[in-house]
């Protein structure tokens, strides 16, 4: 089905006013369509005008508009002590059939790329460069006077937002091998979040794969995520175990559930999210069913149908502190929580092998105790409101838009946590090749069909949904359409003074006479209808648990403060025992390594299968990714999330590696296998240095450009994928470090780095390493820079040359040509030994990515190295 | 203390002449110390006491005790000889690469380099070099010439022996020492393996030299002892030479000239002993890249199945000490296995 996004129908009132005019010198590009983004007049073509955009202040953004549809100010206006006003009159405006359907946003006209004035910003205010998804264009038919020297335009009115045809996808039940495939939407739209987050374990009846099956086809272990949740895929049970709780608490009143309208927030003891989820209480939900001896698994989340007869429901409120798991940190020690837990499990019917001592049969509680969910729909809840300066700041509750919000979240999650052998995302942070075409496709890219999520797609690749439709494109989806629900956004544009083209003073003479004399004739000569538009008001949503969520997911804590960089975790601490309620059960186990903290599944007695990157570990092409994200927000939230180093233009010292930011993308070989060169350890050995992820990198020459590349990361030309890009603007130049640090090593012989040549590796004191290689050999006595000496951007360490490996090429005679194959290769790895910087999916990243200005396409297909 | 020896100072440094004279005596003495504080050369090996082959820095021990009992028998001398690296000057090495150099035209005369402390000789015309180690006498060729377009290109059996031509000219191999052969092929200023002979540039060859018939390992197991790359043109364009040349030289024309000694070898009842108590350093495994090594590194049971006696080159050593080559399968905690290798000390300590 293809629906319109969004049908905006504004009622408004407004004013017109006629005062004095200031002078204008640069026109506004206000309500003109088809604009682009530019920072200076020399981008705009000929039959464009370079104007702003109409928001006040110093951030206001300029554009190149097509000319005809400028309404061209006056350079110079006389002064005006007449002052003509008249009173507003309620108007109902719709959108004119000629414009059809919302322009391309003038704010975000490539929406592929960040525009010059978002890159102008750090991604902390990124938030309020995102203007996208329910962006409306305001258009009222106003009337105006020709006897006016000036025309004064506002909009004021309401935006009625219509969201029977909103279109959300919901992945997993929306398919329709799903039981619940033909619920209601309301249902399906409500169990969402809880889907997603805290898994369909209850009534999912597919039996999980194997440990073998995973292994052989890691796809399956994504399907795992999106059918049982992330969250309880991930998360150590011992957590599980008090979400649970605070969920019974929420549907058993407290506060009571008698008198829902007593909205206490949840105590200290009793709300174990670490913040407040979005409605205190919950439904209480039945969680399952017992048949005798055995559970029966519902079919769906909310199931009435009483499968076991209402008698034998189990509901959260079942469960209380007599008969839930008990937790780590109400025990002393380990053995005694074991003790509890082993006790519990046998609460109510469990049976214990009297030969052995082991369970044989769980008691009822352990039995049901998986079914228990976590997350609940009410967590939905969020708010929805117009954006500029005038705006109204009511709010206004709403559900659905959280539909997609929870999506993405969601996929953004299940994305970052893929198992790295389906997704080379961390070592190959090139967003412009992982991404390109997903969040920002253009729908005149006859490639682009990811505008929204075809809810068939099940396939890694389906990403992050659409964060906004600055197109306003009819988008497609499986079908499914939003519940009912309108919703009303008060806005008030700027007002805009124009210089009014049909004024002259011979209009002024005549109008003057016919007012007084034909009343008739003067409505229909002196008066002009024009239509006014107004676009730079967007909507922003918020949905607080999500953003809560958000905060976890990308700062240092980790996810659910789970994750932690080791720096962050104490294991002598009870709350730090993951997983040990629940032995039985496939559980998460965790790694922390170099600041970043991984996890893999871990099957009873087996060892870690796979591994996921980027829990602890949130560099800064995430924190822009999910910047993108991140429009939903209060434009005032500040987010303590966003590294300070991850500015995309910041040239101000960044901040120092700390743990967990950034980390190491990933689970890598075992540096000990392969080990380091002699001599040369690969942990950072100092702590003073940049950040080469959070902070741009220079070229390593004091001028450089993408055109002095002759080989890309991964280059598509090369049967093996090539770790680093080669670039030659010239022989025996000066190389330079890409960012400060210390050096780290500095082999001058013409074998060196091995086939790398003579090379000098940086350590840029955060875990990250640079490597210039093929440079000219040295005698210790000529060499430029020492081991262990701290490096700027402006210290030389190397001449560009071609030791190593190097061919020279078909047309240069080495006999007598010294500059035969120069070239340097320019590389960044995660650890300092000269074997880090060969290709590998966990190793090395595109330093071409990280470099300022720097662009050379990479492979995608490159597995080889 | 200080109070008591001033006087005696200051009428010391009363005059400048005295001055001069104590700071030149202070200098020498320093001189003297710094001489005396140099290096020294390793020492003779002593049969009592024979250093231990290196296996790092490419190894990671299996912290086991579950290696398998069923270590395969192995039937050979129970004493073997141990080799004593020549020592040689900078003037030898020249003396010995000069052919080489010479036909290579590298006309200047080799320049005396260090780097990273390590004396070379670096041989340079153009973009070619010659690089040798004078302390080990292993040495690195990376040479090209402008080829005719017409030039027809050659075969493998072609290259191959222009390979084998060269080296045994040098007297770098025997003739019949085995070899592997890899194909390469140009990728921008770079050669890049191919599995496609068609494709080939260059033909890579790996030779493994022996040592009184067991194998030769250079310093580190990574890289085969003499690689050579032959241009589908026919030219040299890279000879990595991993053993000690001199040496190995040596070994070939006048292995008289050459000191050894005769060790015991260990017994079958201590190589069985080490292997159950998990010593093997393990240098090599088909670990699938990019497979977390967590589950690896603590395998419930390693199985050898093979065992060879080997020399590797330790020239840092200034000796050739036999060790053992342990090949094996290692059974990891997941169910799955792995092929390893895994090296011993070969000599009765």
């Amino acid at each position: 089905m293809r629906l319109r996004l969004l049908k905006a129908i504004i009622l408004s009132t407004f004013l017109l006013f006629i005062t004095p005019s200031p002078v204008l010198s640069q026109p506004t590009c206000l309500g003109v369509t088809n604009c682009h983004l530019e920072t200076s007049a020399s981008n705009c073509q000929a039959d464009e005008v370079f104007c702003k955009g109409g928001s006040p202040g110093p951030n206001d953004p300029t554009f190149c508009c097509p000319s005809g549809q400028i309404i061209q100010p006056l350079t110079t206006s006389p002064p005006s002590s007449q002052t003509t006003s008249t009173t507003s009159t309620p108007t109902t405006f719709s959108q004119p059939s000629s414009t059809g359907t919302q322009n391309r946003h003038p704010l975000r006209p490539k929406p592929k790329e960040f525009t010059n004035w978002e890159k102008d910003r750090p991604v902390a205010n990124y938030t309020q460069a995102l203007f996208c998804a329910q962006r409306p264009t305001a258009v009222q038919k106003q009337e105006f006077l020709k006897t006016d020297d000036e025309l004064k335009l506002q909009i004021t009115g309401t935006y009625l937002s219509n969201f029977e045809e909103f279109i959300t996808p919901l992945l997993s039940i929306t398919n329709k091998t799903k039981d619940d495939y033909n619920d209601s939407y309301e249902k399906k739209a409500q169990q969402y979040l809880a889907d997603y987050l805290g898994g369909r374990a209850y009534y999912e009846l597919e039996v999980e794969p194997t440990q073998q099956e995973l292994k052989a086809n890691p796809q399956l272990q994504y399907d795992l995520f999106i059918r049982l949740g992330v969250f309880r895929k991930l998360a150590p049970l011992s957590l599980q175990d008090k979400f649970k709780r605070a969920m019974i608490y929420r549907a058993s009143g407290i506060p009571a559930a008698a008198n829902p309208n007593n909205l206490e927030p949840l105590d200290f003891f009793t709300n174990y999210y670490g913040f407040e989820p979005a409605s205190p209480i919950v439904e209480n939900y039945p969680v399952t069913c017992l048949w005798g001896n055995n559970i029966v698994a519902f079919t769906q989340y909310n199931d009435f149908t009483n499968p076991c007869g209402n008698s034998q429901n189990i509901r959260l409120s079942t469960f209380d502190e007599t008969n839930w798991a008990p937790l780590p940190e109400e025990f002393n020690t380990l053995k005694e929580y074991a003790s509890a837990s082993a006790a519990w499990k046998i609460l109510d019917g469990g049976q214990i092998d009297p030969d052995t001592g082991k369970i044989i049969e769980l008691g009822k509680w352990a039995k049901t105790w998986p079914y228990v969910p976590m997350f609940s729909r009410e967590d939905l809840q969020g708010y929805i409101r117009a954006v500029n300066p005038n705006a109204d700041p009511t709010v206004n509750p709403v559900y659905h838009p959280h539909l997609a919000r929870t999506y993405e979240l969601s996929s953004a999650i299940s994305t970052l946590l893929l198992p790295k052998n389906n997704f080379d995302f961390d070592s190959d942070p090139d967003l412009e090749t992982d991404w390109n075409g997903i969040p920002w496709c253009d729908i005149n890219d006859k490639g682009c069909k990811k505008w929204w999520i075809d809810s068939s797609d099940t396939l890694p690749d389906l990403a992050l949904g659409p964060v906004c439709d600055p197109l306003n494109t009819i988008i497609t989806s499986s079908g499914d359409s939003a519940y009912d629900s309108n919703f009303t956004t008060p806005v008030n544009s700027p007002t805009q003074i124009i210089t009014n083209p049909e004024y002259s003073p011979a209009v002024v003479r005549k109008c003057n006479l016919l007012e007084r004399n034909d009343p008739d004739t003067y409505e229909k000569e002196c008066k002009f209808e024009h239509d006014v538009r107004y676009s730079p008001d967007y909507f922003v949503t918020r949905t607080p648990y999500l953003n809560q969520i958000f905060n976890r997911l990308v700062s240092s804590q980790g996810v659910f403060n789970v994750l932690r960089p080791k720096a962050y975790v104490d294991v002598n601490q009870p709350a730090n025992w993951p997983g040990l309620g629940n032995p039985e059960e496939i559980t998460p186990s965790y790694r922390f390594v170099g600041g970043g903290a991984e996890t893999g599944m871990k099957w009873p007695g087996g060892s870690v299968e796979f591994y996921y990157k980027g829990l602890g570990f949130i560099h800064c092409q995430k924190e822009k990714l999910l910047a993108f994200l991140q429009f939903f927000l209060w434009e005032e939230e500040t987010y303590e999330y966003l590294s300070p180093e991850c500015t995309q233009d910041s040239t101000s010292p960044s901040v120092p590696g700390q743990p967990g930011q950034p980390g190491k993308p990933g689970k890598g070989v075992d540096k000990e296998l392969y080990g380091p060169p002699p001599n040369v350890p690969s942990e950072s050995t100092c702590t003073q240095g940049v950040n080469p992820i959070g902070q741009w990198l220079r070229w390593p020459y004091q001028s450089a450009s993408s055109a002095s590349i002759t080989s890309c990361y991964k280059d598509p030309d090369r049967k093996s994928c090539h770790a680093g890009i080669d670039m030659n603007p010239g022989h025996k130049k000066a190389v330079y470090p890409a960012a400060s640090g210390k050096v780290h090593a500095a082999f001058g012989g013409p074998k060196g780095c091995e086939e790398l040549g003579a090379c000098v590796i940086i350590d840029h004191c955060n875990g990250w390493f640079t490597i210039y290689a093929h440079l000219t050999e040295w005698d210790d006595r000529d060499k430029l820079v020492r081991k262990g000496q701290l490096v700027t951007t402006n210290t030389q360490i190397g001449i560009q040359g071609n030791t190593g490996k190097v061919f020279s090429g078909r047309d240069c005679n080495p006999k007598t040509d010294e500059t035969c194959g120069a070239h340097l290769h320019f590389g960044l790895a995660w650890g300092g030994s000269i074997r880090d910087f060969w290709y590998n999916t966990t190793k090395t990243a595109n330093v071409c990515t990280f470099t300022k200005g720097c662009s050379c396409t990479s492979s995608s297909k490159c597995t080889k190295n | 203390m200080f109070e008591k020896i001033k006087p005696i100072l200051q009428q010391l440094f009363s005059s400048k002449k005295r001055l001069i004279i104590i700071l030149s005596l202070l200098l020498i003495i320093a001189i003297i110390l710094s001489i005396s504080s140099k290096p020294t050369p390793p020492s003779e090996p002593s049969p009592d006491a024979l250093p231990q082959p290196s296996f790092s820095p490419y190894s990671k021990t299996f912290k086991s005790q579950k290696s398998t009992s069923e270590t395969p028998t192995l039937s050979i001398d129970k004493t073997i000889l141990v080799y004593q690296l020549p020592s040689f000057s900078s003037l030898d090495l020249q003396t010995h690469l000069n052919p080489i150099a010479n036909q290579l035209d590298f006309t200047h005369p080799p320049e005396e380099k260090t780097y990273n402390s390590i004396p070379h000789l670096l041989w340079s015309i153009g973009s070619n070099y010659l690089d040798a180690n004078l302390t080990t006498s292993q040495f690195y060729l990376r040479y090209g010439t402008l080829v005719s377009p017409g030039t027809p290109d050659i075969t493998e059996t072609t290259a191959l022996q222009i390979a084998k031509t060269f080296l045994t000219k040098h007297n770098l191999i025997n003739h019949d020492t085995p070899h592997q052969t890899q194909y390469l092929e140009i990728a921008g200023y770079q050669v890049e393996s191919t599995s496609n002979p068609s494709a080939a540039d260059f033909y890579e060859f790996h030779f493994y030299p022996t040592l009184n018939s067991f194998p030769l390992y250079s310093t580190d197991f990574k890289d085969s002892p003499i690689i050579i790359s032959i241009t589908k043109k026919g030219e040299i364009f890279e000879l990595n030479y991993n053993l000690p040349t001199i040496f190995y030289s040596a070994y070939l024309t006048n292995p008289n000239s050459l000191t050894t000694s005769t060790h015991p070898l260990k017994t079958q009842s201590q190589l069985n002993d080490e292997i159950n108590q998990g010593l093997p350093i393990i240098t090599n495994s088909e670990l699938e890249p990019g497979i977390p090594a967590a589950p690896y590194i603590n395998p419930k049971k390693i199985t050898y199945h093979q065992i060879n006696l080997a020399y590797q080159a330790s020239p840092n050593q200034k000796l050739l000490l036999p060790i053992f080559q342990l090949q094996g399968t290692a059974e990891l905690e997941d169910g799955t296995t792995s092929q390893i290798t895994a090296y011993l000390p070969a000599i009765a300590q």
